[in-house]
């Protein structure tokens, strides 16, 4: 067994990674699809009131704060779906309040400094008890379940609001329902990646897997399988490197979504230099519209006066001249 | 068949699909369209015309439920609309010019959404919503584009991909808002190809719009809105005359006209409600 599992601590930590890991971008890709990504953050900012009266009042900080986050997450809904232009504003008293309250709260407490909160504001893994854990992983298989279920409904009131009420949809409630996803996950997280850095976990794999995947589906998957591997690999790495394990996470996401910008980025530039755009074209091919189809390699060519047009984005491709061999015309 | 066809009731004639009395529509506080009495029965290829601000995209969105109803008699087959609940029959085809891009979805995908009515509570695709999801992207000649990421299509593409979401519902009947609009030509041949398609195969259309010549020969009727109010009803044969008609004849109709579509329920079956100028009832 490699020594990182032979601590009763690192098992626990590793384990709390996985849940965050998982949870954090099946959450956010919904979020990045509203264009709501800073939203966690601000969730974030409340718990931390949260934190701070749990400990003052002697109560369980984790269940204040997420008393506090669940409390934001509906508020932020109704002011979002009264639509008022001030919507933004309110959003940003409640968010700054929040910490304000936080900061002033904790003050007032007689077992520490604020010095208390930075275990939730920076994560503080390798401190996670049992208890902790058995919370952390109960509320974590809820919001994937629940992600996960709901998951072609959230995508379709992410997609088009209007046309989801339009079939009967209830989308103030599923829209609810992501807020509260959103803020239970920013309190299992808190302690794995810390307040601040929580929504970086919900949104750069999905930065990341946007860059690369094809489908919706495939990105949702990937941003899944990026989150793990960075919540597990950061936590692994900060055991080695003794670094802070929130940070490690958050810097190992980032480099990973580097890495996906430059390919993707030099993969545009190759594909660019090989085509050639076909001349102004009026016509738009289609199966039905007359010109011989050909399948080529994983597309299909629509053979016009000659030419083998490829319809790629908004234009179409000039591909190679006539060639005779394997390929088949379709009419 | 993805959407069904005129569904004979023994002798009634068509089906009537949409029956506004005296209905007025708007937000809460502000009726937008006032006093329009309509019957559409299934079949008919309606265009509702009118200049911005006339009301019409709040008349239709008002029968999906997206504005507030506020008066007047409005029933979606038979049922009065407060107590409506089969909203997959109404397919709706909104006023986008871009599907938004803020993340990756194919067309498929998005096709896709019009299935969730119909699928359970997970809202899985089985068999049979796959090959109605791929026959939808057929019907509006988007079957090669299934599995492409829809901000790289054009925008002609994504109003098709947006009627294949409607016609995936299975609806009676399709709702669309100004489907050619901001459109490149090649696109709006397509598209009228589309809507031709559909039209031949008996599906029923409320369209939005503001260029009657994109539609061609596709409608069976005009209905055009102003201020908030039906000015004109009936076919465009009579519309065109309407519209050659001097100035003043036709502004003088204003008013006659108001009352005209208040007696559409006396049409025959297969008649399309006529109300040429200063003509009461069919």
């Amino acid at each position: 067994m490699p020594d990182i599992l032979t601590y009763n601590f690192m098992q626990h930590a590793l384990l709390a990674a996985f849940l965050v890991g998982l949870a954090a971008p099946m959450v956010g890709v919904f979020l990045v699809q509203r264009r709501l990504s800073l939203i966690g953050d601000g969730m974030g900012h409340v718990a931390l009131a949260g934190v701070a009266v749990g400990v003052v009042t002697n109560q369980a900080p984790v269940l204040t704060a997420l008393i506090f986050a669940v409390l934001a997450a509906v508020g932020i809904e109704l002011v979002r779906a009264r639509g008022r232009t001030s919507g933004d504003v309110a959003l940003a008293v409640m968010f700054y309040g929040g910490i304000a309250l936080g900061v002033v709260v904790i003050g007032k407490s007689t077992s520490g400094t604020p010095a208390n909160l930075d275990s939730y504001l920076f994560g503080a893994i390798s401190t996670t008890t049992h208890t902790d854990l058995v919370v952390f992983a109960g509320l974590a298989f809820v919001v994937v379940g629940i992600t996960w279920a709901l998951a072609p409904r959230l995508f379709a009131v992410a997609n088009d609001e209007e046309y989801a009420r339009a079939t009967g949809m209830r989308v103030t409630a599923l829209n609810i329902t992501l807020a509260v996803l959103t803020a239970v996950t920013v309190v299992v997280a808190m302690r794995v990646v810390g307040l601040l850095l929580i929504s970086a976990l919900m949104i750069v794999p999905n930065a990341t897997a946007q860059l690369i995947a094809g489908s919706f589906r495939s990105a949702m998957r990937m941003a899944v399988v990026i989150g793990v591997l960075c919540s597990v690999g950061g936590v692994a790495t900060s055991f080695y490197a003794d670094t802070a394990p929130g940070g490690t996470i958050v810097l190992l996401a980032i480099a990973l979504f580097l890495v996906a910008a430059s390919y993707s980025s030099l993969r545009g530039r190759i594909a660019g230099r090989k085509h050639e755009e076909a001349e102004q074209h009026e016509h738009e091919h289609g199966p039905n519209c007359g010109h011989a189809a050909i399948e080529h390699e994983h597309h299909v060519d629509y053979l016009h006066d000659g030419h083998r047009h490829a319809p790629h984005e908004g234009h179409y491709d000039e591909h190679d001249p006539l060639k005779t061999h394997d390929e088949t015309v379709r009419h | 068949m993805l959407v069904s066809t005129t569904s004979h009731s023994l002798d009634d004639g068509p089906q009537v699909i949409v029956s506004l009395s005296s209905a007025s529509f708007g937000y809460v506080d502000r009726a937008v369209v006032s006093g329009v009495s309509l019957d559409i029965h299934a079949g008919e290829v309606v265009a509702i015309l009118g200049p911005n601000g006339s009301g019409k995209s709040t008349l239709v969105k008002g029968l999906l439920g997206l504005n507030a109803h506020l008066g007047g008699q409005v029933a979606l087959f038979g049922t009065p609309i407060e107590r409506f609940r089969d909203h997959a029959r109404l397919g709706y085809v909104p006023q986008r010019h871009t599907l938004s891009a803020s993340v990756r979805a194919t067309a498929a995908e998005i096709v896709a959404i019009g299935r969730l009515p119909h699928q359970g509570w997970l809202g899985r695709p089985k068999h049979e919503d796959r090959r109605i999801i791929a026959e939808s992207l057929a019907v509006v000649g988007l079957d090669d584009r299934a599995d492409v990421d829809v901000s790289t299509l054009s925008g002609g593409q994504q109003r098709r991909v947006l009627i294949a979401r409607a016609l995936a519902a299975q609806p009676d009947v399709l709702i669309m808002d100004e489907p050619t609009a901001g459109v490149d030509l090649a696109s709006q041949e397509v598209l009228s190809q589309v809507l031709a398609r559909l039209a031949g195969r008996g599906t029923t259309m409320l369209i939005v719009t503001h260029e009657l010549q994109a539609l061609g020969g596709v409608l069976t009727r005009i209905v055009q809105l102003n201020g908030g109010h039906v000015t004109y009803d009936g076919t465009p044969t009579q519309y065109a005359q309407w519209q050659g008609a001097p100035t003043t004849d036709h502004n003088g109709h204003h008013h006659d006209n108001e009352q005209g579509p208040a007696a559409s329920a006396a049409a025959g079956p297969l008649d399309h409600v006529n109300h040429p100028p200063g003509g009461h009832g069919a």
